[in-house]
């Protein structure tokens, strides 16, 4: 097997890697062109009055280029001073093109030597500097030039006219020329004054070190004692084969063991470490995108042993292996995939910047689906590219993180516009919902259209489907865990989105050198559309509106320590008519340290978790009543991370959680109100948890996490404790085939109450007691993983069983609403769910998205009546999400980089109901008679939406960027039945209707800017 | 949403069956009570008859658990006036629900009969033109809720008039107009007669209430009418409210028969169910009969409100002769046919049986036809 794997991927690495072989293997430009010359076209600069914006010359020169570890000769070469770039062509016959500079290592033009200092590691005021001295202190030469308009003169500001016939030409400038002299001295660019400057090019001259030719040396690799340079032919001739030893050490302490490699650039060799008698070594590092923000959630794998880890919310990670060669590949659904080719010596770091795709769900997504696939244990587990969600329409037009988790095999709701989802069967309370850590206990706006995660501020989403890992627990059925964006720390920027019932407002930005802090607010202003309802219409007089708001600060003092402050409020109005009035909102707060030091990662949070609502009635004057209720959450946590070894990964951690539960206050309303206060008791509870987990992964073809959660719960006299089980593992027959298994139990100690079809902003939340039970459930899952078409599409295949003991149903007639004895009108019911999960997605090329279809069952009985007075007569009956068959398509063609088309087809069958089946007379009025409890289905579901998007176009110094969303949901106009009843029309016939949510196609348009 | 959303008429394919058996009354003590037994009819008939939702043949008996059994003093009713309150009762019915079928016997549950409570005052209130009457109960049953209904009488003026006939309802005597060459001869045709109206009882809505303060149920507003109301326009009018303590099982069953009835589909809507009541099959555990049969004393209360100058009058001058010219020409050589019927209805009560001679304006009625009489009913004093 594990020879199998190696040729595979020796394979892989052939093929893609080939062209730009790491020794400096010369290519011929008619063998490659597509590498070098598939950069941009160059700047085109259509007149200048002071000079040309070039170096010096406005002809092209022959040269050598080693771009992306591979040696282009007999090219013509020119450098634009202006933007830092190198211009290429293989000859006047063809037009110049700017190659992607971040991957040209060093370039000749004629007897000139040009080096990358960046791609060398300096952080240096441009990327390419002529060497000048090849003495033992190299001193370099930079041209730099800048334009400027001339008022009056020409067409505007100072635009660069491009070639790109997207653009108009528009030019106008004069060059102002800026040549300096740099000194590497130890290690440090230092910029020579000019008097000093002349002296020692004076002084070299005279010695000899300044030359005009070629220096004898040029830089490819960064760090380490014993770096090698690969071999260069210039013109057949070897012009080096070894740099001066710590020529461009980061660190002038060369016997450091750790040295830090700023890893950028693709398809080179990074040595880590420094070579000695350890067999594994470790590599740490902080993973970041182009602006520097770390990312959470990419996932590293190692393609020699199979090791892998995720970089955490500071984008740091952790990862032993072997030493010696092998090949690292990080993983982000958002990035371009990064493959580095490592030789491990020593313990090291290397820190990674990933950078972002340039279309939607490219071969990156593919990638990081596969990886996860086949060198994780993860089972049910999805993660949803952030950029995603914005493409997937929406019946309003705004992205939304929850819209997509719909989209997803084995996510099921009850309905349109209903708050809440059901993951394998289960029910909607059983699902943690985490924000940045902190549990969201009300998860949507406006009765379920809008979730409460603004697009603006999450980053990275992660659905488990079978209760997570062992460092989270409290809900039996699915963990959301969405991740929020860090600020950018490269400047302040903002975006702003218009919809056509909300906007939404982003501003992020570095405060000082250390801090950032990323806000989004969003609000509604849809009374105005509500109050356009006719006043004869019994929707008159009613209101909708919410508001939300999301701060994150974060400061790094220093690179191995993170603290973050998160915020989070939002509340929400509604009312159907003047009568009735709701009010909900959350409030969530969050500190959050991570330290790492040697091998330990170490995070601590605390944390505070706030959701209340309110209800006013006023139908009727003499019971006018309000209605409050709340839930408070405190929270700290502790997880610890350490490599044990090359193989094995602990995660320990340990949770405490304090629940504080409004149990309701009711007061009257108005002068002419009767109703009496009435409170219900506070309750309390702890709910202290410990948990550990290994990550043991052995070899390439197969791996198991094993975990244990030892989760407790407190309340009053009443003591529950229950160790949970997460264990999952890998087998792969094949790097694109595998196999997984997994068996999870969890514990949940608190119950959302609820009997009505979605769940209600005044639904409150129980703690389990001495007569309300914990709810357990039990999971066991199987799948199948097979990456096909050359990694373009992955299949998948997973099957679960899933068992609850304990849930909550509700007994006929039950009161749930300010009833102190509650627990009396629940009924403890057992729970079962089955089923086959089937996808196939195909994430590279033009088209792109996925297919879906899943099979299940979920079935409930009552276990704690018997006779008749038990639900159905104690027999299995259908659970509120039980849809036995639903099929999803979500598809995206990409016409060009800005244009595309997205088309959503969701279908399934009908929710089980229960129906009226006959009707009697009763207490003087015509009454229904019921079927047993959802024995009968709503009809089944079908919904098509198209969208075409327009994303942002190139203009570089645009001052912003917009991007436009045109869509239609619903477009076929299905009038899908969100419920059915019942209504005696004159008196005495009884008419049977259905509620469609949207019955009509609901057109929108979204217009996003970016400043 | 709203301006998204609609609501389409629905035919759902229900397969279940039918033919439930449906016994609604109450152990009363102290009083006669009144037990009925029907069925669940399909839901494909628009509307319900007597014979649809009606059983064969079912018969009632109140068992005692001191071994007293009260059976039917005439169907559906059993006298309980000598009932003792220190026992449990139960309701036996024998229910044959269609010809040809074998008889079930269902039993109620045993229950301890709730205190009869006390009926506080009655008060009114005028407001923009509505009268409001609330009602205070108190009881020691620690449940805190009742069950209410009641009964009506007033005394009105009730239109009377043609200009074809004229009825004196006290005699009987009918004058015949038709023939009169000149309709100035029945120009001062109107009149009014004084009749009473019972209504109430069991046709009225029987209410539920669960008190919000403690035991004691405070101007709770039960009954509103418009001030206009015949019911008020002769400064009598009588109400007399039936009270009993119910358990709160019983007015949770009775609640959610209202709400799964009324309240469903919206989206914060409870999801109905069939409501179990507290009568079984007494041969199968699993059977059931709908329904819920309380035991309780029942206390009653008269009250006479007078309304004397509230209610509005009739006013026969807003009619004019075109009227009486239309009647006339129609009377007897044209088809009533050709008439607006919505505007006229049976009338004079000797003439029923002559459909030409039925038509008058819907204005001009015997009372008794609506149910009205010329004497005050017994048992309102």
């Amino acid at each position: 097997m594990g020879t199998v794997s190696k040729k595979e991927i020796a394979l892989l690495l052939l093929a893609f890697l080939l062209p730009f072989t790491l020794a400096g293997q010369a290519v011929e430009p008619g063998e490659s062109p597509s590498m070098l010359f598939r950069g941009r076209i160059a700047t085109k600069y259509t007149s200048g009055f002071n000079g040309t914006p070039y170096w010096d010359t406005l002809s092209f020169r022959k040269g050598t280029v080693y771009y992306n570890a591979c040696l282009y000769e007999d090219v013509e070469v020119r450098i634009d001073a202006c933007e830092d770039k190198l211009l290429v062509r293989k000859d006047r016959n063809f037009a110049a093109i700017a190659p992607d500079p971040r991957q040209v290592a060093w370039f000749t033009r004629e007897n000139e030597l040009f080096v990358n200092l960046e791609y060398a590691g300096f952080r240096s005021p441009a990327r390419f500097m002529q060497l000048v001295s090849d003495s033992d202190t190299p001193v370099f030469k930079l041209v730099q030039k800048k334009y400027r308009s001339v008022p009056g003169n020409h067409n505007g500001p100072a635009y660069i006219g491009y070639t790109d016939p997207e653009y108009d030409e528009k030019l106008i400038t004069f060059y102002e020329m800026v040549t300096s002299f740099w000194m590497l001295d130890k290690g440090t660019l230092v910029r020579l004054r000019p008097r000093k400057a002349k002296r020692i090019l004076a002084s070299a001259t005279e010695n000899g070190a300044f030359s005009k030719t070629i220096p004898s040396w040029h830089p490819v690799e960064g760090t380490g004692a014993e770096l090698v340079a690969p071999s260069v032919r210039r013109s057949g001739t070897k012009v080096r084969e070894s740099l001066p030893a710590g020529y461009f050490e980061m660190h002038s302490d060369a016997a450091t063991l750790t040295e830090t490699i700023d890893a950028r650039y693709k398809n080179k060799i990074y040595r880590i470490g420094i070579a000695g008698a350890a067999t594994s070594a470790k590599i740490e590092g902080v993973i970041t995108d182009d602006e520097a923000v770390p990312l959470a959630g990419v996932l590293i794998v190692d393609d020699g042993s199979g090791t892998y880890t995720r970089s955490d919310k500071n984008g740091r990670y952790c990862l032993t292996i072997p030493v010696g060669e092998t090949v690292l590949s990080f993983n982000d659904p958002d990035k371009e995939e990064q493959k580095l080719s490592v030789i491990l010596c020593g313990d090291g770091v290397l820190n990674v910047q990933l950078h972002d795709r340039s279309t939607l769900l490219d071969a990156a997504s593919i990638s990081a689906e596969s990886m996860r696939q086949h060198r994780t244990s993860d089972i049910g587990m999805a993660s949803i590219n952030s950029r995603l969600i914005s493409k997937i329409p929406t019946a309003f037009g705004e992205g939304d993180v929850l819209k997509v988790v719909l989209a997803l095999p084995g996510v099921q709701t009850v309905g349109e516009a209903s708050a809440g989802f059901n993951v394998r069967g289960g029910s909607t309370d059983q699902n943690l919902i985490l924000f940045n850590g902190n549990t969201i206990y009300y998860p949507t706006h406006f009765f379920g259209i809008n979730s409460v995660f603004s697009p603006d501020m999450t980053d990275g989403v992660e659905l488990h489907k079978g209760g997570g890992p062992a460092s989270v627990g409290g809900r039996v059925s699915s963990v959301l865990d969405v991740g929020v964006r860090e600020g950018s720390a490269k400047g302040f920027r903002g975006s702003l989105g218009l919809g056509l019932l909300t906007s939404r407002l982003n501003l992020e930005g570095p405060l000082g050198h250390k801090t950032t802090i990323n806000t989004g607010f969003r609000t509604s202003y849809s009374d105005w559309l509500l109050g356009m309802i006719p006043t004869s219409s019994e929707f008159s007089g009613g209101s909708a509106s919410f508001y939300d708001g999301t701060i994150v600060i974060t400061r790094k003092p220093n690179k191995n320590t993170t603290l973050q402050a998160f915020g989070y409020l939002s509340s929400d109005g509604f009312s159907f008519g003047a009568d009735t009035t709701f009010r909900y909102g959350n409030a969530n707060a969050s500190l959050h340290w991570t330290k790492e030091s040697g091998s330990w990662t170490a995070k601590t949070s605390i944390g505070l978790d706030h959701y209340n609502n309110e209800m006013e009635e006023e139908q009727n004057a003499a019971e006018a009543y309000t209605l409050k209720t709340s839930v408070d959450q405190m929270f700290a946590r502790l997880n610890l991370k350490h490599p044990l070894s090359a193989s094995h990964t602990l995660n320990a951690g340990a949770e405490l959680l304090y629940y504080k539960l409004d149990g309701g206050h009711r007061r009257p309303l108005g002068e002419e109100s009767i109703v009496i206060s009435k409170d219900l008791p506070t309750e309390t509870a702890l709910q202290p948890s410990l948990y550990f987990s290994d990550s043991w992964n052995p070899d390439p073809s197969y791996s198991i996490d094993a975990g244990l959660r030892l989760s407790s719960f407190s309340q009053g006299k009443s003591f529950y404790a229950y160790p949970e089980l997460r264990l999952s593992g890998r087998y792969s027959f094949t790097p694109v085939l595998s196999v997984k298994a997994g068996l999870n139990s969890t514990a949940q100690y608190i119950h959302l109450i609820s009997n009505s079809s979605s769940i209600s902003p005044v639904n409150t939340w129980k703690l389990s007691n001495a007569k309300i039970r914990p709810t357990i459930g039990y999971q066991a899952s199987t799948g199948i993983y097979w990456t096909v078409f050359g990694g373009k599409v992955d299949l998948s295949a997973e099957t679960y069983y899933k068992q609850v003991r304990d849930h909550l149903d509700y007994a006929y007639s039950a009161i749930l609403v300010m009833n102190e004895n509650l627990a009396d009108d629940l009924v403890r019911v057992a729970g079962r769910s089955y089923g086959v999960e089937l996808m196939a997605r195909k994430s590279v090329g033009k088209l792109n998205g996925w297919v879906s279809y899943t099979w299940s069952r979920s079935f409930l009985r009552d276990t704690q009546n018997t006779g008749l007075m038990a639900i159905n007569g104690g027999r299995w009956y259908n659970a509120p999400s039980d849809k036995p068959h639903d099929f999803k398509f979500i598809g995206n063609y990409a016409f060009t980089k800005r244009y595309s088309f997205s088309l959503n087809i969701d279908y399934s069958t009908g929710r089980p109901v229960t129906f009226p089946v006959g009707y009697y007379i009763y207490a003087n009025g015509a009454r229904l008679a019921y079927s047993l409890r959802n024995a009968y289905r709503i009809p089944d579901y079908f919904r098509m939406d198209v969208a075409f998007n327009i994303d942002p176009g190139h203009y570089l110094k645009a001052l912003a960027h917009a991007s436009f969303t045109v869509g239609c949901y619903n477009v076929t106009g299905r009038k899908n039945a969100y419920s059915v009843f019942y209504d005696t029309k004159d008196g005495s016939s009884l008419n049977a209707y259905k509620l469609s949510v949207f019955a009509t196609p609901v057109p929108y348009i979204n217009l996003n800017i970016i400043f | 949403m709203l301006l998204f959303s609609c609501i389409y008429p629905y035919t759902p394919d229900i397969s279940d069956e039918y033919g439930r058996v449906v016994i609604e009354g109450d152990i009363s003590l102290g009083t006669v009570s009144h037990f009925t037994a029907n069925q669940v009819v399909p839901f494909d008939a628009n509307y319900y008859t007597a014979s649809s939702i009606g059983v064969y043949k079912a018969s009632f008996k109140v068992e005692a658990e001191n071994g007293a059994v009260y059976n039917e003093a005439s169907p559906g009713d059993i006298d309980l006036s000598t009932a003792e309150s220190d026992t449990r009762y139960r309701l036996v019915a024998e229910v044959i629900r269609a010809e040809g079928e074998d008889p079930v016997t269902f039993a109620s549950d045993w229950q301890a009969p709730a205190p009869a409570p006390e009926i506080g005052r009655l008060v009114e209130s005028v407001q923009d033109g509505i009268l409001s009457l609330a009602l205070n109960l108190s009881s020691d049953y620690e449940s805190g809720c009742y069950r209410w209904e009641y009964e009506e009488l007033y005394h009105y003026r009730s239109p009377m008039g043609s200009p074809i006939l004229e009825l004196d309802l006290k005699t009987g005597a009918i004058k015949d107009h038709s023939d009169a060459s000149d309709i100035s001869e029945v120009q001062d045709w109107w009149k009014y007669e004084w009749c009473w109206k019972e209504t109430g009882s069991r046709r009225t809505a029987v209410e539920i209430a669960k008190s919000l303060q403690g035991s004691t149920l405070k101007n709770y507003e039960f009954l509103t009418m418009k001030t206009s109301s015949e019911k008020l326009t002769a400064g009598e009018y009588y109400l007399r409210l039936i009270a009993r303590s119910i358990p709160e099982a019983q007015y949770r069953y009775l609640n959610a028969v209202n709400e799964g009835s009324e309240s469903m589909g919206s989206l914060f809507s409870p999801v109905p169910g069939e409501q179990i009541g507290n009568i079984r099959n007494a041969a199968d555990p699993n059977d059931y009969a709908i329904g819920y049969i309380g035991v309780s004393k029942v206390a009653k209360r008269l009250f006479h409100i007078n309304t004397l100058g509230r209610g509005s009058f009739f006013n026969p001058d807003n009619y004019t002769t075109d009227i009486i010219s239309t009647l006339r020409g129609v009377y007897p050589e044209k088809s009533f046919n050709e008439l607006n019927l919505e505007a006229y209805k049976q009338g004079y009560y000797p003439y029923m049986s002559d459909p030409n001679l039925l038509w008058v304006p819907t204005f001009c009625y015997d009372c008794r036809l609506s149910g009205g009489t010329l004497e005050k009913p017994e048992g309102w004093d």
